[in-house]
């Protein structure tokens, strides 16, 4: 059996016998991601249609009799008062409307309440644009005008996008960025085991005098880790999925059009797959370089953190302007950002042979590079033996 | 005969602290030599270099006649190390510990049951190999510790501290195991600062002091040397003659 072999797979025994880092890393997110990502929006949603259903209170001044039996018959209830602005202020309504010289002005506390609010503010805006509408019409009808004069032609707009990426929108950026977040999250406590956990607890220094080289010790080392990154970001994308499944199936319309709705190919799949394992490679191997260096499990978490921000952070940020940016080779080989952004082409099927040869082949090539820096920093004495 | 442990000249230097400042002595197989000195005088910094952990800064090693920097997995294959500051991992049982490290040093499935059987008999370790070691007594985990540096019968064994938390029993156990290691032609390099205990196992004792060898020689020499009725006696006379 070879000494690397040998290695990660007492690595990997611990791993599976922490029974608060499989919860975390694995059960965790197949259970937590469906409700973090999909209960908001289902919640929002109901909030939303139950504050559309409600009676709510609007302060008026100065209305047209039109506008009130419009505004009435919209399920609002209307109190006269002679200050509608300080009324909404003080919470005796939910919104104010008065009309003055010709003008229409809505008082609500939007900053306040929020989407609360917005809905109120919508419900009054509907009534009065419908009136507009019908003033209009009248005025055109009067003056012996068809009212269609003012809508001479009608815009539709029809997604001729790919079957796999229609509805995908949200999920393009989502499943990157977390796929990102659980590879550095799910190997975290290997990686910390087996770097400054082993220097605390002082193991390093019995495994370290066994006839065997440091690259197996390494290897051994960052194939536990990266088994445990694999399993953690295949358990958050298995939630990820599985709380798509779930949400579509109780409001299917609504979902796919907000981009939640994911359906994915054993093709696609592998491609995400082989991303994330090669990401993971480049991670993982940071994660021990940095984690060898530190003195204790505690500094080597403060580490963690800092790599952490530097990998996570850039990507998700570049994540809210995926849409605006030209996605080409020389992106695609920049590390952390390549594969979040090819991952974002594969889920929308807009991925090409270059795009898989560039991302794959940079992403080996980085993980090759950081693997030899964790290899440095173990091959010194002044790091290994740094307590 | 086979080499033991040769060390001519050793210097250490981390940085600017002069941790060794050029050594010398010989362990020869068949002999128990105790390094005697307190905690920082430079014994776990010698212990490193000879198993190839840490390199001199100037010196020459030999250890079972291989150089721990040029042939270190020649030294390691031949060495049995057992360091104060060592630990175990917490989620495997004593068994699981030492077959993790028994393949590591090429024992296969045989071999290692075996002489985890041999070296059960020879320090009882009896429940410490099925216990987790999260769940052990200190004296159990010390137990595990030791078996494991002597699991590939090594040629040179570098003990530092070995007795430390192991229960009488157990201690008497592995004072008595190292004469047979000694009939059996093994060199065994003994760092620790129970001078005692020292004075029962060594045949040669080195002080180290601040990074030097004091003095080195036989136990009875020492006594007599520094006119002092213990080895701790004579350890405390030969310091204080370098102090002033």
């Amino acid at each position: 059996m070879s000494a690397w072999w040998v290695i990660a797979k007492k690595e990997l025994a611990t791993f599976f016998r922490d029974r608060r880092a499989l919860l975390n890393q694995v059960l965790l997110p197949v259970l937590l991601m469906p409700l973090f990502m999909f209960a908001p929006t289902l919640l929002v949603e109901q909030l939303s249609q139950g504050a559309v259903q409600k009676v709510q209170k609007i302060a008026v001044a100065g209305l047209p009799q039109a506008v009130t039996r419009a505004l009435a018959a919209a399920r609002l209830q209307l109190v006269p008062e002679p200050d509608p602005a300080t009324a909404v202020r003080e919470g005796r309504a939910d919104a104010g409307l008065v009309f003055v010289s010709g003008s229409y002005r809505v008082y609500a506390r939007v900053s306040q309440d929020g989407l609360k609010a917005q809905v109120v503010v919508d419900k009054v805006r509907q009534v009065l644009e419908a009136q507009k509408r019908e003033m209009v019409a009248r005025t055109l009808r009067q003056a012996g005008l068809d009212p269609s004069v003012l809508e001479p032609f009608a815009v539709s707009v029809e997604d001729v996008s790919p079957p796999s990426a229609k509805g995908v929108g949200f999920l393009a950026f989502l499943v990157p960025m977390f796929l990102l977040i659980f590879v550095m999250n799910g190997s975290l406590p290997v990686v910390l085991d087996v770097t400054a956990g082993e220097k605390e607890k002082g193991t390093l220094e019995a495994l370290l005098v066994t006839p065997v080289g440091l690259p197996s010790v390494l290897f051994g080392k960052m194939f536990a880790a990266l088994v445990a990154a694999v399993m953690s970001t295949a358990s958050g994308v298995a939630g990820l999925i599985l709380g798509a499944r779930l949400a579509a199936g109780l409001d299917s319309g609504g979902l796919q059009a907000a981009g939640f709705s994911l359906s994915l190919t054993p093709g696609m799949l592998l491609a995400v797959l082989v991303t994330g394992v090669l990401f993971a490679a480049f991670a993982v191997s940071l994660q021990l370089m940095f984690g060898i260096f530190a003195r204790s499990y505690k500094e080597a978490q403060g580490y963690m953190s800092v790599l952490y921000l530097l990998l996570v952070l850039p990507a998700a940020m570049l994540g809210f302007v995926s849409g605006f940016v030209e996605v080409g080779p020389g992106l695609l080989a920049i590390p952390v950002v390549g594969p979040f952004f090819f991952i974002d082409q594969v889920l929308r099927a807009k991925a090409d042979l270059l795009g898989y040869a560039v991302t794959w082949g940079s992403s080996a090539l980085y993980a090759l590079a950081a693997l030899f820096l964790a290899y440095l920093s173990f091959s010194r004495e002044e790091v290994v033996f740094r307590n | 005969m086979e080499p033991g442990i040769e060390v001519r000249g050793l210097i250490k230097r981390y940085r600017k602290t002069l941790a060794l400042s050029g050594i010398d002595f010989s362990v020869a197989p068949g002999e128990v030599f105790a390094l005697l000195g307190p905690n920082g005088a430079g014994k776990t910094t010698t212990l490193r270099i000879l198993a190839g952990l840490i390199k001199p800064s100037g010196g020459h090693v030999r250890v079972a006649g291989a150089d721990p920097v040029r042939e270190p997995m020649v030294v390691r294959h031949r060495l049995g190390y057992v360091s104060g500051g060592m630990g175990l991992y917490e989620r495997l049982t004593g068994e699981e510990v030492l077959s993790y490290f028994g393949r590591l040093y090429g024992l296969d499935d045989r071999a290692l049951h075996q002489r985890i059987a041999e070296l059960d008999a020879i320090f009882s370790l009896g429940r410490a190999l099925a216990t987790r070691v999260e769940e052990m007594s200190s004296g159990m985990k010390q137990k595990v510790l030791v078996a494991r540096a002597f699991l590939h019968r090594p040629r040179i064994l570098l003990l530092d501290e070995p007795t430390q938390a192991l229960d009488v029993f157990a201690r008497r156990a592995l004072l008595d195991h190292l004469e047979t290691l000694k009939r059996d032609g093994r060199a065994v390099l003994y760092s620790t600062h129970v001078l005692p205990e020292a004075e029962e196992v060594a045949d040669r004792v080195g002080f180290l002091h601040r990074g030097r060898l004091v003095y080195v020689g036989r136990v009875e020499e020492a006594k007599t040397r520094f006119s002092a009725p213990t080895l701790e006696h004579a350890f405390i006379r030969a310091v204080g003659e370098v102090e002033a």
